[in-house]
């Protein structure tokens, strides 16, 4: 699921998540996801494994729509002095 | 003596009539005479009067912009100040002096791209108070509303050695030298050697993690510091935000929406409560904001009246599967308006969300059902085909086919 709201777009983004071993270990497979690195998330699977859902939320995102702020440089207490570059001036610059 | 907030002086009926001592930093000083003054307890400034036989003209010099000063005095009703009470002042004295010739932020309205830049005074103007104000209020408001349902507060790690999640977006995090790292036999940075032993990184997210607490503690929700690499000079986009990520044991996609719409209107209904001034003032310089635009692109509603009407109306909940047939039928797409191309198995651009949300429905959508190749590996997916499920028509498949995926 994702929360859309008006002025901001996606707010929240969930889901219920695969409690389901085998699914789930198809999924990564599929999608490259190392499973010898997640051997503790998949252990929750293996015990007890149970339907669960769940979702995230941005603090800022919320606060602009709160506010009526335009910027979420504007609800943060420090901006950051530099502007983030994107990852292709990075690249260009440090190839 | 003790300081009265002026949050206090000013709402505290039963303070009128009686001596208080306030302190504050100075926004105006009219006339040689009446001092506003700003302590942050609240974006309203009460009027300090001064009499000028007993404050000299060299300490009323001192009354500069962002100076510190306490006054001692009685609290009066007030003929004209525009607040219900005003203080007659008795003892003043400023506790930090302000150079007016070099403080940067004067009394007038200065433009947010110039306040950016001055981040560390911005804090001392009406809009940054008032934000930062109701920063505090959602943020409390979210713990108040996960205490109240039963979750467990619990701290994901800041540092990750994780890198399931897309490494390319992670800060890293060593303390091996940058010119000259230990090398493995392949020549490659050997983060053997490395603080924790292997590559570490700032966490993308607890969710993972929160998920193992919530598979024994029943209700958890994460609320930290969450840092993303990507390209992030947009007004959406931060490289070091707060994230909130409550996780809940046998809780599926229907209640979760419900604890999504739930935590949003809690949040909604305590800034309405506890920020009122704050929010007047903000929903006054946004519509001096909106009236710059051109007229298509104003909102059709105040900052307040949005905030009401979220609050007051439903989510529209709809599938990926509708999503896309709204927008197959939609104006901007018959026309060609749409920058991207809309066809089941996309990711809804941001065009596409602000079309449903802002045009369509005019209120906050939940889309659920999305196609399983674009979301991540731990989102739990329908059986194979059974993509255009919906749970209208479908009420008895709630368990199965409840995914997002």
């Amino acid at each position: 699921m994702d929360v859309l709201f008006p002025g901001i777009g996606e707010i929240i983004g969930g889901s219920q998540r695969e409690e389901r071993l085998d699914v789930l270990e198809a999924r990564m497979k599929d999608m490259n996801v190392p499973a010898e690195e997640l051997w503790w998330y998949l252990d929750t699977r293996k015990f007890g494994t149970v339907p669960h859902a769940g979702f995230g939320l941005g603090l800022e995102r919320f606060v602009l729509f709160v506010t009526g702020m335009g910027n979420i440089r504007d609800v943060i207490p420090f901006p950051g002095r530099r502007r983030a570059r994107s990852s292709e001036q990075l690249r260009t610059q440090h190839p | 003596m003790d300081i009265t907030t002026i949050k206090s002086a000013l709402d505290n009926e039963t303070l009128t009539g009686t001596t208080i001592t306030v302190a504050g930093w100075v926004r105006t000083f009219r006339n040689d005479r009446f001092i506003a003054l700003n302590d942050g307890s609240t974006i309203r400034n009460p009027q300090c009067v001064i009499d000028q036989e007993k404050v000299g003209p060299e300490t009323r010099a001192r009354f500069t912009t962002s100076a510190a000063v306490k006054c001692t005095g009685e609290l009066v009703a007030s003929q004209g100040s525009g607040q219900r009470v005003e203080m007659k002042v008795t003892a003043v004295e400023v506790l930090g002096d302000s150079d007016a010739t070099a403080y940067p932020i004067q009394p007038k309205k200065h433009s947010l791209e110039f306040l950016r830049e001055q981040a560390h005074l911005r804090f001392r103007t009406n809009t940054y108070s008032a934000v930062f104000r109701m920063r505090h209020q959602v943020s409390f408001g979210i713990h108040e509303y996960f205490d109240l349902n039963g979750y467990n507060y619990f701290h994901a790690p800041i540092i990750t050695a994780s890198d399931a999640e897309g490494a390319g977006e992670m800060f890293r995090v060593s303390v091996l030298d940058a010119k000259t790292p230990p090398l493995d036999d392949q020549g490659a940075v050997d983060f053997k050697e490395d603080f924790f032993g292997r590559e570490s990184r700032l966490t993308v997210s607890g969710q993972l993690q929160a998920e193992l607490a919530a598979l024994a503690l029943g209700k958890v929700y994460t609320f930290g510091p969450t840092f993303r690499a990507e390209n992030s000079n947009t007004t959406r986009h931060l490289a070091e935000f707060w994230m909130i990520e409550p996780e809940c044991a046998f809780m599926d996609l229907h209640g979760d929406m419900d604890l999504a719409e739930g935590l949003c209107k809690h949040l909604i209904a305590r800034v309405l409560k506890n920020s009122m001034d704050d929010l007047v003032f903000l929903d006054a310089r946004l519509k001096e904001e909106e009236a710059t635009k051109p007229k298509e692109q104003r909102a059709e509603m105040g900052l307040i009246d949005r905030l009401k009407f979220v609050l007051e109306n439903p989510f529209e909940r709809i599938t990926y599967t509708d999503a896309i047939n709204i927008l197959l039928r939609s104006k901007p797409f018959q026309k060609g308006q749409f920058q991207f191309p809309v066809e089941w198995g996309i990711d809804l651009q941001s065009e596409h969300e602000r079309f449903l949300v802002e045009k369509h429905f005019k209120k906050p959508v939940i889309v659920t059902g999305y196609p399983a190749k674009i979301k991540a590996f731990y989102m739990r997916t329908n059986g194979p085909g059974d993509f255009g499920y919906s749970e209208k028509a479908r009420p008895s498949l709630r368990w199965t086919c409840s995914s997002l995926a």
